[in-house]
């Protein structure tokens, strides 16, 4: 991982002289993890690839801000983030437009359930797509920061002050959001494991 | 393992899968303490659904997309700063120029004709003096012999003269 945070700053020192070809590794590097955040953070495919793509737009324009001090990941998914926050401040003053999504997301849970076979010790109990379907409605439940805090935490293995730094708020706040975030999701899990059935 | 590395490893499972030595002796742990066993399962099963959520289709012409963002984005900003150019000549020295080349001609112009006026005035004052000088020169000191007399003269009251005037006519 070190050496991954060295490139990308190595990298992004190379951007801010204007260097294309380190801008393209940069974002072949990072596009998945921000377009899989944005759109995990956002519930909408269509949208998340715009945000996204004026993410690395943002980069390219910002690079000249970049301090070697930050690790890229950080200032990376702290633009996407703000960039997220934008959109949903968007949507809210346009309601009518984030209507047809949520309805979508009640309705269809995720367009592409990924299985898992992963072993867990009630796996037996447990049908891989639907826990994937009930954990992703659950996650899409969550208020935006304790959802993104979660998703830094897990997609991305950001430790809790760098999740901190990128959310604006205190290390035992972090801590804080993430538990928070887990606990409801144990809590939405804990009635399939003792009966089998979701409720 | 001891319950604060029970719960590091909880963390852990939260934040990707656990090998399968951490796996069993997270197994372990919980069979000789039950009571851990539903944590296990609801964060292995919830740590499952996280690693199970769909990813998205990345499209294939993403890479195309953000250059094509950029150059808009420095298309704006070249037609921004253009803009800022073209206000800053247009505000610029020609733009001003005119209007101090008329402030300043009109302000020649208001200075010249004062100082015409003033000049005018200065003569007719030197001349006034001038003709003064010239009759104090030409008075003759025998005209004030009678001045006291002419002094009190008008300093009578006019009602007198009227009285005077009357019995004239």
């Amino acid at each position: 991982m070190a050496e991954s945070v060295d490139t990308d700053a190595e990298l992004m020192m190379r951007v801010r002289d204007g260097d294309r070809e380190a801008f393209e590794e940069l974002v072949m590097r990072y596009q998945q993890p921000v377009l899989n955040f944005i759109s995990r953070t956002l519930r909408d495919e269509t949208e998340a690839e715009d945000v996204a793509q004026h993410t690395f737009v943002q980069v390219w324009k910002s690079a000249h801000r970049y301090q070697v001090t930050a690790r890229f990941t950080t200032w990376l998914f702290t633009i996407a983030r703000n960039l997220c926050l934008n959109e949903i401040r968007r949507r809210s003053r346009h309601p009518a437009d984030s209507l047809e999504a949520t309805e979508g997301d009640e309705s269809e849970g995720p367009s592409r359930p990924l299985a898992d076979p992963g072993a867990f010790l009630a796996s037996d109990h447990l049908a891989s797509s639907e826990l994937v379907q009930k954990v992703d409605e659950a996650i899409g439940a969550l208020p935006e920061n304790q959802r993104t805090a979660l998703l830094l935490c897990r997609e991305e293995e950001l430790s809790y002050e760098e999740i901190g730094r990128i959310l604006g708020t205190s290390l035992s706040a972090t801590k804080s959001l993430i538990f928070r975030a887990r606990e409801t999701l144990k809590q939405r899990i804990k009635p399939y494991l003792k009966t089998g059935e979701w409720t | 393992m001891n319950e604060s590395e029970f719960k590091e490893m909880l963390d852990t499972a939260w934040r990707r899968r656990l090998t399968e030595s951490e796996l069993e002796a997270a197994t372990q742990w919980v069979g000789r303490h039950p009571k851990d066993r539903p944590e296990l399962e609801q964060v292995l099963a919830a740590s499952q659904g996280l690693a199970g959520l769909p990813g998205v289709v990345l499209p294939s012409n993403f890479m195309a997309r953000v250059w094509d963002g950029v150059e808009r984005v420095e298309r704006v900003e070249r037609v921004e700063r253009m803009e800022v150019k073209v206000k800053a000549r247009a505000f610029g020295w020609r733009f001003w120029l005119p209007r101090f080349a008329s402030a300043g001609a009109a302000v020649m112009i208001v200075a010249a004709g004062w100082w015409r006026y003033d000049a005018g005035r200065r003569a007719e004052v030197a001349s006034g003096i001038a003709t003064a000088a010239d009759a104090a020169q030409t008075l003759d000191p025998a005209m004030l012999r009678e001045f006291e007399a002419l002094k009190v003269m008008s300093e009578v009251p006019a009602a007198v003269d009227e009285e005077l005037l009357a019995a004239l006519q």
